[in-house]
């Protein structure tokens, strides 16, 4: 629904999605500081795509600044674009935060299992180790900065180098685990060909679908 | 009883892991493979639990052939790693300790039934729906146990088992290992740091260069490991009784 709300240009949506993000983010209790931390790369990545729309759109320029090479529609449109991949960023840091990886597992094996040939079981299991080893990775880069630190490698202010000094022990690391995790997958009888039992939906999520279903049946009922 | 008859183990690049080693163990035997690091330790209990190929030798697990049958052997030999974090896959403790009997292809009761048992034996039911990334290191270690007790396996190898853990987190695995051979299992351990299980062993094994130097009670091998890069446990250096790490 988001989604389908969000390729749309008509602000009255946006409006929507933005004041349901604030109600979702209230309700989740979700910490405004984290949400602001998460936000804070992003931002930047946002305010730098805003720069380029601005300057870059062609159109009719600022009665009050004409000597600024920026025009109103590219304003608009970098206001617009900014403002969708905000919401869209906001969205995906809500969906991470309040969605345990097991159940986005079981999702993917639940959407994949009447597929043919698709070893739906490998494909979680590969699932569910991409979400471990994002957070082990990230802890890695915490780790191998912290010790440039105490090295005093921030010294350093070269940002290739920095990038190559951190890249590399993370890569090492990382390619070390996944021979160990293959090894321990092994070790414990791991097979491909056995039948997955998937836990049963909880009410907690079947409220959120009838919801969905509901929505659609009015929309669909005001179409016709 | 696991028989190794002149195993060699030759990496890609041509270095030599292991050289004809010569191993039997008998069966509820608590056997010590000490040496210093890069001797060749982890390769042989990964040849052992059928995670490896020999390059040359033979090895036979209660009469089967890791090569040849290594479903079969992971059936019966579950294996610990050294950092407990490469062999969690679950999210909760429960879950992870699913994953052997799973793979066992065991009904859902049956699992349960085993999760249930590997949380009592290893005193993890309290902590059972608890996140793996939030335990500490003797308990992350000891849920490593539990997910290879859970296939109920008969030889358990144990890969440098005191790594990065504290005093109380020592006495704990320890005390698990000193259970599971009074009940049966035969436990093989690999360290280079002998001190802390030399009090419950029954014989030590001294691996070097990728060759078994040695293979005897560890009263009559101790004196011997300083030449191979092992530290003997202090009381061969200060004179005394062999102290117990459970004491």
């Amino acid at each position: 629904m988001i989604t389908a709300t969000l390729i749309q240009t008509n602000i009255s949506l946006f409006i929507f999605d933005s004041l349901l993000l604030v109600a979702l983010f209230f309700l989740s209790q979700f910490p405004f500081k984290q949400l602001l931390r998460e936000l804070r790369f992003w931002a930047i990545f946002l305010f730098i795509l805003f720069l380029f729309q601005v300057l870059l759109t062609p159109g009719t320029r600022f009665h009050s600044s004409h000597w600024l090479p920026v025009s109103k529609e590219g304003v608009l449109l970098g206001g617009l674009t900014c403002w969708r991949l905000g919401l869209i960023f906001g969205y995906a840091i809500l969906f991470t935060a309040v969605t345990r990886p097991r159940e986005l597992q079981d999702a993917l094996i639940w959407i994949l299992k009447p597929i043919p040939f698709l070893p739906e079981r490998r494909i979680g299991l590969m699932v569910s180790l991409t979400l471990r080893f994002f957070s082990r990775t990230l802890d890695w880069v915490e780790e191998v900065n912290i010790a440039h630190q105490a090295r005093l490698g921030d010294q350093n202010k070269n940002p290739f180098r920095k990038a190559k000094l951190l890249a590399l022990p993370v890569l090492r690391r990382s390619l070390l685990e996944v021979e160990e995790v293959t090894f321990a997958l092994a070790a414990r009888g791991y097979r491909d060909d056995l039948s997955i039992h998937l836990s049963k939906i909880s009410l907690s999520h079947l409220v959120p679908l009838f919801f969905l279903l509901g929505f659609f049946v009015v929309i669909g009922w005001l179409e016709l | 009883m696991i028989q190794l008859h002149n195993l060699h183990h030759r990496y890609p690049d041509g270095t030599y892991a292991l050289r004809g080693i010569d191993l039997t163990i008998s069966k509820g035997e608590f056997l010590l493979i000490c040496g210093a690091n890069g001797s060749g330790k982890t390769t042989l209990l990964r040849i052992m639990s059928g995670l490896l190929k020999p390059t040359e030798g033979s090895i036979s697990i209660n009469g089967l052939n890791p090569v040849k049958e290594p479903w079969k052997v992971r059936q019966i030999v579950g294996m610990i790693f050294q950092d407990p974090d490469s062999q969690i896959v679950g999210e909760t403790v429960r879950e992870d300790i699913a994953f052997g009997p799973e793979n066992l292809g065991l009904s859902l009761k049956e699992i349960k039934e085993r999760v249930d048992w590997a949380l009592e034996k290893m005193g993890l039911q309290s902590l059972s729906e608890k996140s793996c990334y939030l335990l500490s290191g003797g308990e992350k270690r000891r849920l490593a146990i539990a997910g290879v007790m859970a296939m109920k396996p008969e030889v358990i190898l144990f890969d440098e088992p005191f790594t990065h853990l504290d005093y109380p987190g020592i006495q704990e695995v320890l005390k698990y290992m000193t259970r599971l051979h009074q009940e049966g299992h035969t436990l093989i351990v690999t360290t280079h740091d002998v001190e802390k299980v030399i009090a419950h062993i029954d014989r030590i094994a001294i691996i070097h260069k990728g060759e078994i130097k040695a293979s005897g009670l560890p009263d009559h091998l101790v004196k011997e490991l300083p030449q191979f890069g092992v530290r003997p446990p202090c009381y061969v250096i200060l004179g005394g009784e062999k102290i117990s790490w459970l004491e």
